[in-house]
């Protein structure tokens, strides 16, 4: 399988009053086209920091991350707002949707950036809610109406509009109850299923299984990773792989 | 009071934009009321306290013609009823002349006397300033030449008089109540003693005249004194003619440009002062949206909702007084160019100094304004639970329509975004609609004066009708002057024209404008209310003299000259701000019923289509009728002699109301858009995140503002044209304007408009660019 990213000696430094933080030190990893790769670590680990700057929503301190050929770290502002345009898609762990606008607005305003034609995009749009369960009667509604679920797959379905190279998950669960998490978790599986690479950061571990390659970050840089293969509901043995994994890394 | 005072210090750093923002709003108002009030209170006064200084708070009469009989004691012995005492001297007095003046002609009264002018003991003549070693041939000219006609001590000035030139070296200016203003009755002139005893000695024959300085009793009203001495000069020599100047005519005439000004800028400062109030009340609505945690938090720990109010009064009552304090500082700095265009327009020397009342009320007026409109937004922070604020407020989106749908949006992405933009900030738009609207109308204001005080005067302010040039010539040549000029195809509107005193009773007058043809005249709107005389017994009289004395149109009204007497119909109001607002317009045939026109001295107006074309017309006639053509006028010089004075105050104007229109809306555009940035972060860093670049996000906040501001420019554009003048009408009105209908230049209107769209749109994308300091990471991540 192709590589759709990769980082040399990616490193990333926070300067706080004076004060140096290295949250990420020389990291060197590939994101491979179709994986559902799963980043985990510890709080404070540098997860979310590495996610946002693979997506381009945040700049290295030094290193180069190449994505699908381009050097992004080389970009400017509004170069990688061009870039993450077209090749990325975002689910963040609080939605993030645009209060004012309506559900279906929400996915347009994504897709109407790369594809003028209207009507296309929005059969697609329709096309991606009703994939994610969100029926025509809360197409018009605005995020404040629904649920956190629905409002957590309306931001999958904008994520996706696009059709990304990748889509970012940053723990896309994590203000949502188990249930209501399992859905948005099977939503994203079958979207990986259906073919669409996802880099997903989480620290919750039946999250975590719904990957088929995991990432350990520690202390800034990468601790290790595990390859389970794809995902299949109740495979004892795989979780089990999972479980040995992190508890070699002291999980 | 230290909780609140700490309160405060926390609120500034919190809103130190909004603070700096308001602070400049305040800034421009306080200078704004401070130049108002002191041109009002002090400087609009000067004329009369410089009268009163110089013992001129009496009046003058000028007397010439056939003087036999006319002495000091004769003249006291016929007044002594209502004079006081009187003084009086010989002088020149060649009628009105054409004068050098500000790079034009200014045609006046103009009196010639020599240093006895300076020793008066009534009426008294002051230097100003002059050079002592200017010995011999000099002239001592009016402080206005200097002020506003351009000449400095030891110039050579130049006239012509009866043919002649004289030329005199500048001396030095002086300041005389009645002669001095190019607003007023005339000027004078004080020349060498040499000079004077010849010039006298060459125009005595027929400019000898007799000048009376005199002081009334207290009980005598000016206005009937002037028509009894008038009478009584005439019954002792019919031949003798003379001129009375009133006090109060020639202090009305003196300070009116002073209290326009002071009108006009009140009237934008009132404007401006209304837009301070929409900003400050959005001002605090934003605070109390933006800082509700910290208020909860606040209430949660014991305070109050008055602790919290007292903060905020004191934080906006403190910048009222910081911006009113330094606003006075600014309206102190550019008084003396105010001062120089009120001295310009008095001709009365004026210096800036402290005024205690108008600098205590413009800081009163500022502060008091500001903690009502703190008073009144601040009462809902009472209804806020702490916990709610804690928990930030419920949201308050409207769900009930989304206005622009993406998938049926005709227009592009962006607009369409920009449109969702503005439809969720409605309040904000409605602040910059009224806001742009007061500053579209403030504009139009001094376009008018620009267009009509500097640009183009219409003449029909002065004489009610356009007209190019007036031809004034004797009896004996009249009706051939008449066929001549009737005879010329590149005239038009040839119209006998005579200036006629109107006696009412004992008590007043009426300066009448006797018309052949009032019927044809050219500007029919010169009633602003019934019509114009068409019958020998009809009259028009001004607004004001009827309001005066309750005349209504349909009444009759009773005028004398001599032994004369006739009661004419009004048919309607006519406006002037001439002659105290007393002026009359009569025909040919209703005016021989008190005078015996055809055998009086004639003047012909005419129009034609420009300046060079009325001068050909006049130097024809002085070519063709020589010395029976008394005076010629061209009113395209006399205008622009009279007007260079009004030119720098309507520029001004014009230029200040621009520079106020551009400070304005770049502070709201400013204010609203920080807030609007501020409560949309989270929005700008998810459009960020999804790949909107900054560029597309500045676009399309500015944009989203440009709605309310096109809407603004169109209907106040459309508003401003038809309530400009009524507005100035309302305005003026105790000056004798009731309706007034100057011409507004359309084109200079869609300049304006254009103007505001483009500096509006310009200012808001600059403020916008701030969306390019938010980057979508650290807004997700909430840092």
């Amino acid at each position: 399988m192709k590589n759709v990213i990769e980082t040399q000696k990616l490193c990333k430094t926070f300067s706080n009053g004076g004060v140096q933080q290295h949250i990420l030190k020389n990291i060197n990893l590939e994101i491979r086209e179709g994986d559902f790769t799963v980043i985990m670590g510890a709080s404070g680990a540098g997860k979310s920091t590495l996610l946002y700057a693979l997506s381009g929503m945040d700049k290295p301190t030094l290193g180069s991350i190449d994505f699908d050929g381009t050097d992004i770290t080389k970009l400017n502002a509004d170069e990688l707002a061009l870039f993450r345009r077209k090749h990325c898609g975002f689910v963040f762990q609080q939605v993030y949707l645009v209060d004012s606008m309506s559900v279906l607005d929400n996915v347009l305003a994504a897709g109407l950036l790369t594809n003028k034609n209207r009507k296309e995009v929005a059969e697609r749009a329709k096309q991606l809610l009703r994939s994610v369960d969100i029926g025509e009667e809360m197409w018009n509604k605005f995020p404040a109406q629904i649920s956190g679920g629905e409002a957590q797959r309306v931001g999958i379905a904008r994520a996706l509009i696009n059709s990304p190279a990748l889509v970012f998950a940053d723990e896309p669960t994590g203000a949502l109850n188990s249930q209501i998490g399992k859905d948005v978790l099977d939503v994203l599986t079958k979207c990986n299923h259906d073919g669409q690479s996802i880099v997903m950061v989480t620290h919750d571990i039946r999250s975590a299984r719904r990957g088929n390659r995991i990432i350990y970050i520690e202390d800034g840089k990468v601790a290790g990773n595990v390859e389970l293969g794809k995902y299949v509901a109740g495979d004892k043995e795989r979780h089990q792989q999972l479980n040995d994994f992190l508890s070699s890394k002291g999980w | 009071m230290k909780k609140e005072l700490l309160l405060t210090k926390s609120n500034f750093h919190k809103n130190k934009g909004s603070s700096i923002g308001l602070l400049i709003l305040c800034v421009v108002s306080a200078a704004l009321i401070l130049i108002s009030l002191m041109l009002l209170w002090d400087a609009y006064p000067t004329a009369r306290t410089e009268a009163q200084r110089l013992r001129a708070t009496g009046g003058m009469a000028l007397l010439d013609g056939d003087l036999s009989g006319i002495d000091e004691e004769t003249l006291f012995d016929m007044w002594q009823e209502d004079v006081k005492t009187l003084e009086t001297y010989h002088a020149l007095f060649p009628g009105a002349v054409e004068m050098p003046f500000a790079d034009n002609l200014l045609e006046k009264g103009l009196v010639i006397h020599n240093s006895e002018a300076f020793h008066t003991e009534m009426n008294r003549t002051d230097i100003v300033c002059s050079d002592e070693t200017v010995t011999e041939d000099y002239i001592y000219l009016p402080y206005q030449f200097y002020v506003s006609g351009g000449y400095k001590i030891g110039d050579v000035y130049s006239f012509e008089l009866r043919g002649e030139t004289y030329s005199y070296t500048v001396k030095g200016f002086h300041n005389n109540t009645y002669m001095g203003c190019s607003n007023y009755f005339g000027m004078l002139f004080i020349i060498d003693d040499v000079n004077y005893a010849r010039m006298f000695d060459a125009l005595k024959a027929d400019s000898e005249a007799v000048v009376v300085n005199y002081e009334l009793k207290e009980t005598v009203r000016p206005a009937g004194f002037k028509l009894r001495a008038m009478n009584s000069v005439q019954a002792k020599n019919s031949k003798t003619e003379m001129e009375v100047l009133l006090y109060e005519d020639a202090i009305y005439a003196k300070g009116v440009m002073a209290l326009l000004l002071a009108v006009v800028f009140l009237a934008i400062a009132f404007i401006v002062i209304a837009v301070v109030v929409l900003i400050l009340g959005n001002c605090i609505s934003n605070y109390i949206r933006e800082n509700l945690k910290s208020i909860g938090v606040w209430k949660a720990i014991g305070y109050t909702a008055s602790n919290i109010r007292t903060s905020l009064f004191l934080l906006f009552g403190s910048i009222a007084v910081f911006g009113g304090v330094i606003g006075i500082g600014v309206g102190y700095l550019l008084m003396p160019a105010m001062a120089q265009l009120v001295v310009g327009q008095m001709g009365v020397p004026y210096t800036v100094s402290f005024d205690g009342p108008a600098t205590l009320a413009a800081i009163f007026f500022e502060v008091l304004f500001v903690l009502l409109v703190t008073a009144a937004v601040s009462r809902k922070l009472k209804s806020i639970d702490p916990i709610v604020a804690l928990r930030d407020g419920v949201a308050a989106h409207n769900f009930k329509k989304d206005h622009v749908r993406l998938e049926q949006s005709a227009l592009p992405l962006h607009a369409s975004l920009a449109m969702k933009t503005m439809l969720a900030n409605k309040k904000q738009n409605v602040i910059t609609f009224i806001a742009s609207v007061l500053l579209i109308f403030i504009c139009v204001f001094g376009l008018l004066l620009y267009e009509n005080f500097h640009v183009n005067f219409p003449i029909n302010f002065i004489l009610l009708e356009n007209y190019g040039g007036e031809v004034y010539v004797d009896n004996e040549s009249r009706e051939e002057v008449r066929a001549y000029l009737e005879s010329r195809t590149d005239i038009t509107h040839v119209r006998m024209h005579k200036g006629l005193y109107l006696n009412c009773g004992d008590e007043d007058a009426l300066w009448a404008f006797m018309l052949g043809d009032v019927i044809g005249m050219n500007n029919q709107t010169a009633c602003y209310k019934g019509r114009l005389p068409r019958y020998d017994n009809e009259i028009a009289i001004s607004g004001k003299f009827a309001s005066d004395y309750g005349y209504k149109i349909g009444d009759e009204i009773t005028f004398q000259n001599g032994n004369r007497s006739f009661a004419y119909l009004i048919t309607g109001f006519v406006q002037t701000t001439n002659n105290l607002g007393k002026e009359a317009v009569l025909s040919d045939a209703a005016a021989k019923h008190l005078y015996d026109i055809d055998n009086m001295d004639m003047g012909y107006l005419f129009d034609c289509d420009d300046q060079e074309c009325v001068q050909i017309v006049l130097d024809d006639c002085k070519e063709r009728f020589g010395g029976h053509i008394l005076s010629v006028t061209s009113f395209y010089e006399l205008i622009g002699g009279v007007m260079s004075v009004f030119q720098v105050s309507a520029l001004l104007i014009l230029v200040v109301i621009c520079a106020i229109a551009v400070i304005v809306v770049t502070l709201i555009l400013s204010l609203l858009i920080r807030a609007l940035i501020y409560n949309k972060r989270k929005d700008y860093g998810i459009y960020k995140a999804l790949g909107y670049t900054s560029g597309s996000l500045i676009l399309q906040t500015a944009l989203s503002f440009m709605p309310s501001v096109i809407l603004a420019v169109i209907i106040g554009s459309v508003a401003a044209y038809h309530v400009t003048n009524p507005y100035l009408s309302f305005v003026l009105q105790s000056f004798g304007l009731m309706r007034c209908a100057f011409p507004i230049p359309i084109g200079g209107v869609v300049m304006v408009g254009i103007g505001m769209i483009v500096v509006s749109f310009v200012i808001a994308v600059l403020q916008s660019c701030k969306i390019r300091k938010i980057e979508a990471y650290r807004m997700l991540v909430g840092e």
